[in-house]
């Protein structure tokens, strides 16, 4: 006869049942959303794969390094697509490290503060959510965060759905954000954002580029914006890194000036050099589009062994000729005209 | 005393003398005391066939891990550790495949887990339901407009606690996908068709040892 028990299941298996479910459960959330990503979706970062030492800046790699270090990648009008528009300003593009720059505060720019923020009865910040059509085409942004209405500190989610800030420029993906309103004054105003970004995938004037990274921002006035930068940056010419880019942005009525301080660019082929402006870069603002490239100011790399590269803009008139100059030191000490041209060579 | 040949041997149990001895097709009989009166139930033998769910669980996660090793850039899994991820310079070893694997594979290796350790092993649906329900909902609560009401209700204490202090991470920086929806309900099924498939196959074994004999 089968024996009558009653089914009590021994104090050993319930343990080991219990351990198995909350590892089950930190699994789940282990394996998920580390510096992005989130875990649900296929390789969501780029990856720099290109020579880490630095690069010995001579004759024939000078020109190439200092107009990626310049743009944040490959020359724009390199790539096949871009279209120049007419006017004083060869446009092929907005500069990477300004162009995202203002799309991403400009998404921040666009959150109706007063409608966020408060806390619920237990003391939790209040979740919200919105959805912002794109200026531009039929995209929309979609922003999910929490908002300390009291501190006026912020964060969540930005999601880019082929969202167009201008009729040139769209983004793809999605950014964690943070930062501080200053509740001083009325309205509150932005303080500082920072943003992480996975995988964001930008089309700009036909050229289409990727970039993974981070970018923090300080607005000391509502004209002027010290950034620093630190992305890795994908196009159809190769794998490019920009490594804590520092500059301040200044927006003027009809430019832009750009002045860094610091930074470091990767080169894929020739390693990274250290980069600055020696005068701050002014761009052409044009029907609130940056110009691509600038018509006043020097940017200058520094590589190995001493050797530095000078790019000086002369104008960005696409009737004058030469519109820089570029100078070279051999590690000498000593500054020597190399090459000239129109931006569309360089 | 009626022996019964894999297969259709469950449903054959019914004809088997309850005073046999031994355990045709490697299962025990035993009365059990339930609130609205006793029943008598046949479990298989379990040691072997929870053997084998462990042994597939194991391998099963540890092509999971592979996949954020080898191919997720080492900021995405909150743990796994940047020694051990291997991701840059190459492209991804599982393909498209890989976007969904581990979502495949998390609810496909802790359903054999948990019916392999449970006190309660015949009861294989209700596992299979639950993690169904967890990996769902965790995926779902990345979506934009859930993930900021799920961190905010979350404690403060959360904080500070490692793993927990993720969970804010885990929502708000999550992508949703539709995709892995599908690849948690195709675990759960797989999960639940490999234990039958297990089982069976240990039923079989166990019988056929038995007619030998």
């Amino acid at each position: 006869m089968p024996q009558t028990r009653r089914f009590v299941p021994d104090s050993g298996r319930l343990l080991a049942l219990l351990a198995v479910i909350v590892l089950g459960v930190l699994t789940t959330v282990g394996s998920g959303g580390g510096g992005g990503g989130g875990g649900s979706t296929a390789p969501t970062s780029l990856t720099y794969t290109g020579v880490t030492t630095p690069a010995a800046v001579d004759q024939s790699n000078a020109q190439t390094l200092v107009a990626a270090a310049l743009q944040g990648g490959s020359a724009g009008t390199l790539v096949t697509g871009a279209v120049e528009l007419p006017g004083p300003a060869a446009r092929s593009g907005e500069p990477r490290v300004i162009g995202l720059v203002d799309l991403l505060k400009g998404s921040l720019e666009r959150i109706d503060f007063t409608l966020a923020g408060g806390t619920t009865v237990s003391g939790t910040l209040v979740p919200y959510s919105e959805t912002i059509p794109s200026p531009y085409g039929t995209g929309s942004l979609i922003l999910s965060f929490t908002y300390d209405d009291q501190t006026g500190s912020f964060s969540g989610t930005a999601t880019y759905n082929n969202y167009c800030e201008d009729a040139d420029s769209c983004v793809n993906g999605e950014s964690g954000f943070s930062g501080q309103l200053d509740l001083t004054v009325s309205p509150p105003e932005l303080e500082s954002a920072q943003f992480t970004f996975p995988l964001l995938s930008v089309t700009d004037n036909g050229i289409a580029y990727q970039m993974s990274g981070a970018i923090g921002m300080i607005v000391q006035s509502p004209t002027q914006t010290q950034v620093t930068m630190s992305a890795v940056i994908g196009d159809s010419s190769g794998t490019y890194k920009i490594d804590n880019y520092v500059y301040l942005v200044t927006d003027y009525t009809t430019y832009v000036e750009v002045a860094q301080s610091a930074g470091r660019f990767y080169h894929p082929t020739y390693g990274y050099v250290e980069v600055k402006t020696l005068a701050s870069l002014l761009y052409h603002l044009v029907s609130n589009v940056v110009a691509t490239w600038p018509y006043q100011g020097e940017f200058e790399i520094d590589g190995a062994s001493s050797t530095k590269a000078l790019l000086t803009a002369l104008s960005d008139d696409v009737n004058v000729t030469p519109q820089w100059q570029l100078q070279l030191d051999n590690g000498s000490g000593v500054l020597l005209p190399l090459s000239s041209g129109d931006w569309v060579d360089l | 005393m009626n022996r019964v040949a894999n297969p259709g041997c469950t449903r054959a149990l019914i004809a088997v003398d309850h005073t046999m001895q031994g355990s045709p097709c490697g299962l025990v009989p035993e009365t059990v005391a339930f609130a609205k009166g006793e029943k008598t139930r046949w479990t298989v033998k379990r040691s072997s066939a929870n053997g084998w769910l462990m042994l597939i669980a194991i391998g099963a996660l540890t092509v999971g891990a592979l996949v954020y090793m080898l191919d997720r850039p080492a900021a995405t899994a909150y743990l796994l550790p940047g020694a051990l991820s291997f991701s840059g310079g190459h492209h991804p070893v599982f393909g498209a495949l890989g976007g969904h694997l581990p979502e495949f594979v998390h609810v496909y290796a802790f359903i054999l887990l948990t019916v392999a350790i449970s006190p309660w092993p015949a009861r294989v649906l209700p596992v299979c339901g639950f993690w169904w329900a967890v990996d769902s909902l965790f995926e779902i609560g990345q979506h934009p407009v859930i993930a900021p009401t799920i961190t905010a209700a979350l404690p403060n204490w959360f904080r500070r606690i490692p793993i927990l202090d993720h969970i804010a991470n885990y929502f708000l920086r999550g992508t949703s996908d539709p995709a892995d929806l599908v690849a948690v309900a195709l675990g759960t099924v797989s999960a639940y068709l490999t234990i039958r498939l297990i089982r069976k196959s240990e039923v079989g074994h166990a019988t056929d040892t038995q007619i030998r004999s």
